[in-house]
């Protein structure tokens, strides 16, 4: 290998690729938007839940009498009981969210001590008024504990004895962590390992395309070969073009991160603390799965015999790194084994997880970085093995 | 100087070159003329150490293209017809100087010597331009430049007018004359007779993978006597009796 060559090889595909739209859509304009947009989404559809079980409801009530019940419902705040006609229409047409349907008797079965029965409306296809049903049904409920109270009080009966064991659940957290904090890592430890790989293949996607088939779509990769620089060097100033672009698309959905904590607010607050060493240990751990997949990448597209046949071949690499973020998705990575971390690139999503929640397992880590510096060099050969190879390079 | 010692070139079940011999000496121009599939592409290939012989061996100006493919490069200036195979996003003078650099030239020569191909090749209007929006005939040219810009001694020229109109095929003959005056050893392949009468002393004729003529023009002219498109005609064309 010549150094010098591989170096004037990167430079050129750096220049060349500086001009591409293409590649700074995927490499930086789509990892830096992604996560934020997602958080903003996901916001918005939050938001929307407890705007609806905050504001007063649009409801009607269909009784015969002025109970108690009704009474109460219509002073209560969460409500706005509307009078009207047809109310089974005005469901349906979302102007009232649900439909409390009072039995007949009612008071007097109250009275009598006997259970009254309510019923409530609701249209099943509306996720407003799904969530409506089970506001008017919890405050139905406080007016039920209500009378329940008033009728131990008139036995004499100390209400507690409804109730002989009080529980209380509560997460510990660490001292000098706060409950956000670690709220927001659990989310992270699902969310971040899925992108952070995920850019590993789209990030550089585009480049290998272009790096390896193209050079033969536009005829280059003959007059390329046949310079004095040899295809060693060729190829691993490809590779390393790629890896900067699978780098660069991993740096900058980090950076997209940092922004989704403050652009999505109250919403999803992250409070994401993390150490200088706990962030280099992840972004060395996805470089490593950088370094495979860009490999993989280029090997695939120096195979193909066209972008086309390029764009078939390296898309699916898109889910299939997929599969191994859902195998480990509930996994918990305070009891996993260790042979798990044998798995490569399954080891650097349960590694990247293991960091987040402060754990710097010095084996795991070994293990993980051993097993993929393998693949690494493995996958390495096998690009230059194809690049080698004159059937594939001629291949029509 | 070139020398091909009986090599075969096997494609699975396909002898697309079969044990063929010809020299080329110092200085000298050769035509390489055959029809399509006739084995062309595949001996230039061998030739320029991008494809290796199943038998034989080729030497150029005394390295062995299977043994030493390294040093064969070092040697060579190779453009390999139809598609020039420039890059869009870079300009003229980027795509050469990329070439330049790879075949080790001197950084301090690239540009003066940049600058001298484009004058000579009338590239001067457009050679600091992105070739992306260039004719077939423009990037051709670059193509051309781009193969010679580290003056190698021996050329391999692959059907270097195909695809190009008339003025742009007279722009590359004018080159490869150039070329010839400046004592490089070339070889050109074509499937014109009377491309290969405008450029060459000398004439290998393949067909089938097969040498049947390798002949001076004058030689040719005497032994047949006839024009030289019908001798080529006579020699490959036997389609009909298929
Ligand atoms: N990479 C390859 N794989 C399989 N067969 C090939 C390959 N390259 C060439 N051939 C076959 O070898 C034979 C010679 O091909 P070659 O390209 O050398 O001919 P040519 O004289 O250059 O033709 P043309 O004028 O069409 O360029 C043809 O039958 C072709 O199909
Ligand atoms: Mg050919």
């Amino acid at each position: 290998m010549n150094f010098n060559h591989v170096w004037i090889v990167f430079k050129k595909e750096l220049l060349d690729l500086r001009r591409d739209k293409k590649t700074w859509i995927a490499s930086v304009l789509i990892p830096i938007l992604m996560i934020p947009l997602m958080f903003f989404l996901m916001g918005l559809g939050i938001g929307r839940i407890d705007q609806v079980i905050e504001e007063a409801t649009p409801v009607a009530i269909e009784s015969k009498e002025e109970a108690d019940v009704v009474k109460f419902l219509r002073k209560h705040p969460g409500f706005k009981v509307l009078e009207m006609q047809d109310t089974r229409k005005a469901l349906i047409e979302g102007e009232i969210m649900a439909i409390i349907v009072v039995s007949e008797n009612f008071q007097n079965n109250i009275e009598k001590q006997v259970a009254g029965n309510i019923k409530v409306l609701f249209d099943e296809v509306s996720s407003d008024s799904r969530a409506s049903a089970s506001k008017v049904r919890n405050i139905i409920e406080d007016y039920s504990e209500s009378v329940m109270l008033k009728r131990l009080t008139a036995l004499g009966i100390n209400p507690d004895i409804l109730q002989p064991v009080l529980i209380t659940r509560e997460a510990y957290i660490p001292e000098g962590a706060n409950e956000k904090g670690v709220e927001s890592m659990f989310m992270l430890s699902f969310m971040l390992p899925m992108f952070l790989l995920m850019y590993t293949v789209t990030g550089g996607m585009p480049v290998a395309i272009d790096l390896g088939s193209g050079e033969k779509e536009r005829m280059s990769l003959e007059p390329l070969l046949s310079t004095n620089a040899n295809r060693l060097s060729i190829l691993a100033g490809k590779y390393l073009t790629i890896l900067l672009a699978a780098a660069v698309g991993v740096l900058t959905s980090l950076f997209g991160l940092t922004i989704a904590g403050k652009v999505a607010g109250e919403v999803m607050p992250l409070e994401i603390n993390l150490s200088l060493l706990q962030i280099g240990l992840i972004v060395v751990v996805t470089l490593l799965v950088a370094m495979i997949v860009s490999a993989v990448m280029l090997s695939l597209s120096i195979f193909a015999r066209s972008y086309k046949e390029a764009g078939t071949y390296l898309s699916p690499l898109v889910v299939v790194i997929m599969i191994p973020n859902y195998i480990v998705m509930f996994t918990d990575v305070r009891t996993i084994s260790t042979e798990w971390f044998l798995v490569p690139v399954l080891n650097s999503i349960l590694l990247i997880k293991e960091i987040l929640f402060g754990i710097i397992n010095p084996l795991n880590i070994f293990i993980t970085v051993a097993v993929s510096v393998i693949l690494v060099i493995a996958s390495i050969f096998a690009a230059k093995y194809v690049f080698n190879k004159e059937s594939i390079i001629f291949r029509s | 100087m070139i020398e091909v010692n009986g090599i075969t070139k096997n494609f699975k079940e396909i002898k697309a070159v079969d044990k063929i011999s010809f020299k080329v000496s110092n200085g000298e121009i050769v035509g390489l003329l055959g029809e399509n599939g006739a084995g062309k592409t595949t001996t230039l290939r061998i030739l320029a150490t991008m494809l290796k012989p199943t038998v034989g061996s080729a030497v150029v100006n005394g390295k062995d293209v299977v043994k030493s493919p390294q040093n064969v490069r070092k040697e060579i200036g190779v453009l390999f017809g139809g598609e020039s195979g420039i890059y869009d996003r870079l300009t003229a003078r980027e795509n050469i100087r990329y070439f330049a650099e790879l075949n080790d030239m001197p950084k301090e020569k690239i540009n003066p010597r940049i600058d001298y191909l484009s004058k000579i090749f009338n590239m001067g209007e457009y050679i600091d331009r992105k070739a992306g929006k260039f004719s077939k005939g423009m990037k051709q040219k670059v193509a051309l430049a781009r193969s010679i810009v580290h003056d190698p001694g021996v050329m391999l020229f692959d059907e270097p007018t195909s695809g190009l109109d008339v003025t742009a095929a007279r722009e590359v003959h004018g080159f490869i004359k150039i070329c010839k005056e400046e004592g490089k050893t070339i070889i050109f392949s074509s499937h014109s007779m009377q491309e290969v009468e405008k450029l060459c002393e000398r004439v290998v004729i393949i067909h089938k993978g097969k040498i049947v003529e390798d002949a001076k023009l004058t030689e040719l002219r005497d032994k047949y006597d006839k024009s030289l498109e019908d001798i080529f005609v006579g020699l490959v064309g036997d389609r009909n009796e298929l």
